[in-house]
């Protein structure tokens, strides 16, 4: 699914977060959004999701302005793995996992046998069978996120922001999201746009990167373009080494 | 579905059963009750009472001392269901709140929604506004009730999200400054004062069939509003931008549900006074039992309501030697168990949340 911001510009309260943002999302891609925190990456993905409204600027989601679309329609299209996974309330794994199911069915239906499947097939997944009927307030923050994780891949939307999603996984579970959302990409044709601050996981992963700084995009391609250590020091203010790793065949960055 | 893991326990009986449970004991509270009180009446007599009044047939009562139909149908009755359907109402309103604003120490009374519903209330009496009768009163408690929970919410918000702490200082402050306003308002009330007092310390005599149509109207009809956006407000218990990012419009469920739990409160406190705990409690003792699913919570929060509100109005009625006052009752109950939730709330793994 295809996305387009033109001159985006937005704001957290009075003060303004992102500048003149440019961006061509194209279908079927994975794009990594990388930069120092404060930087713009959530209000990015809020702008993406269309929970923020841009000061001025225009974004066109399949080829139609986002504000066409009701809330239910964009969340059929767009689904969201937040930062913040607070859950208030002792809910259990699986009805979480179902809340996903929440924009494709009617008001009062109840679940159907498509909605019971993608549920399983995203709890496999993500490795939270086993604890399905454990309560939520019950897990650890890792765990946690692996059930929103799973609650957005339930959602089964062509296009997946994920915020930060690693945050609290183990590297095992991090290779395994990653993969995941890469087997999404790669397969059933989805578009995915991840902020990490792990750069050498979004190295491995995202074909595309997206380099974030003060609210403006410093840079944005292809990997084997964008990560190279002028960019990495502008950014981060970071000295790095760029290497290739014939054996997976993506870049990997040494710090310095 | 594939899962080891074992059942929650809250599953112990399917909910179409705890409802059903839930229906037959109001049923029967309502008949013991109506039995209770001053005149001892057999059950067998109160529920030919009943069916003759059920059904319209009055060859039913044939046999039957006349004094114990008007006693059970004039006098009891209204009085009964009056406390049944407002004990339910608070019950829904409590968890409403609980749900929209993600935080289970929220309830209208905590909020100083009560506090504004009296206020007004208190206004339309002493102004002497009862050209409407109960609705004058109504109107004013609906917009006192409204005012104070909108300035809680802008006192207490920040950064999309309204902690505990903030939400109940901000409920205190305004229930201070509203309690001041309607002492203020006894004080211009010289003569007329006692109607104020008692009114306000909550009771649910001398009611009539009119508060019981107005309370069971407006509860049932708030409750189905609030059950049709269950699952809306399921989505919201994961933050507000992970239910819009599910398809939620969050703005408008919020506004609507606020709308519908504080006209509830309003018609609850002004027909019957200022009863308070009842919606803090109610959605607390079932959360475990049916889960916080807001589409099971609210129906069973009603009957529950309805079940509690009125075996403490039968309390004080028919058990206790002299008649305290449904609100002090309540507050006397409910104020420990409140202390309760929130020293488990300090002591427990969240400790963030207050």
């Amino acid at each position: 699914m295809a996305c387009k911001l033109s001159n985006v510009c937005a704001s957290r309260g009075s003060k303004t977060v992102l500048f003149d943002i440019n961006l061509n999302v194209a279908p079927n891609a994975f794009y990594g959004i990388l930069g120092q925190n404060g930087s713009g990456k959530t209000t990015l993905i809020d702008i993406l999701c269309g929970l923020l409204k841009p000061d001025s600027g225009t974004i066109t989601i399949a080829d139609k302005p986002a504000s066409s679309y009701s809330r239910r329609e964009l969340a059929q299209k767009i689904s969201l793995v937040p930062q913040d996974y607070g859950i208030s309330f002792p809910f259990t794994v699986k009805e979480i996992v179902m809340m996903g199911r929440h924009p494709h069915m009617d008001r009062f239906s109840t679940p159907q046998a498509q909605d019971l499947d993608k549920v399983n097939m995203a709890m496999t997944e993500t490795d939270t069978l086993g604890f399905a009927n454990r309560f939520i307030t019950d897990l650890s923050g890792g765990e946690r996120q692996r059930v929103v994780f799973a609650r957005a891949l339930a959602q089964d939307a062509p296009f997946m922001l994920l915020d930060e999603p690693t945050a609290s996984l183990d590297v095992r579970h991090a290779l395994r999201l990653m993969s995941g959302v890469d087997e999404r990409v790669s397969k059933k044709g989805c578009t995915a746009m991840v902020v990490l601050q792990d750069v050498n996981l979004a190295a491995r992963y995202c074909k595309n990167l997206i380099f974030l700084k003060h609210g403006r995009i410093i840079a944005h391609g292809p990997a084997e373009d964008v990560l190279v250590p002028d960019v990495l020091k502008d950014v981060f203010d970071i000295d790095a080494q760029v290497r290739f790793e014939p054996e997976l065949g993506v870049l990997q960055v040494i710090f310095k | 579905m594939l899962d080891k893991s074992p059942k929650p326990a809250r599953s112990w009986i399917s909910f179409p059963a705890q409802v059903t449970a839930c229906f037959l004991l109001l049923l029967v509270c309502i008949l013991v009750s109506a039995a209770m009180g001053s005149m001892r009446i057999p059950i067998k007599d109160v529920a030919t009472a009943m069916a003759a009044l059920i059904f319209d047939n009055q060859s039913l009562l044939a046999g039957l001392d006349p004094s114990v139909y008007a006693v059970v149908v004039d006098v009891r009755l209204p009085r009964i269901l009056t406390s049944a359907w407002v004990g339910g109402a608070l019950a829904v309103s409590g968890a409403v709140f609980q749900g929209i604003l993600r935080n289970p120490l929220a309830d209208p009374y905590t909020l100083g929604v009560s506090a504004g519903a009296g206020f007004g209330a208190s206004l339309a009496l002493i102004l002497g506004l009862s050209f409407g009768g109960v609705w004058s009163i109504s109107i004013f408690a609906f917009i006192g009730a409204l005012t104070s929970l909108f300035v809680v919410m802008r006192l207490s918000a920040s950064g999309g999200g309204y902690s505990s702490s903030n939400l109940v200082l901000s409920g205190i402050i305004v229930a201070a400054i509203l309690s001041a306003g309607i002492s203020f308002l006894k004080h211009l009330a010289d003569e007329r004062v006692s109607v104020i007092i008692f009114w306000l310390m909550g009771s649910f005599a001398s009611k009539t069939g009119t508060d019981v149509a107005l309370t069971l109207g407006f509860g049932i009809t708030g409750t189905a509003a609030c059950i049709i956006f269950g699952r809306d407000l399921n989505c919201m218990a994961l933050g507000e931008r992970s239910a819009s990012s599910l398809g939620v419009d969050t703005g408008k469920v919020t506004l609507i549900l606020l709308i519908t739990a504080s006209l509830m409160t309003a018609i609850c406190v002004a027909v019957s006074g200022i009863i308070g705990f009842v919606g803090l409690l109610v959605p607390h003792i079932l959360r475990p039992i049916t889960g916080p699913d807001n589409r099971k919570l609210i129906p069973a929060s009603f009957l529950v309501g309805a079940i509690l509100l009125l075996g403490a109005d039968t309390l004080t009625r028919a058990v206790l030697p002299s008649e305290v006052p449904i609100g002090v009752l309540t507050a006397l109950i409910g104020g420990p168990f409140f202390c309760w939730i929130f020293r488990k709330r300090l002591m427990g793994d969240n400790g963030h949340g207050l």
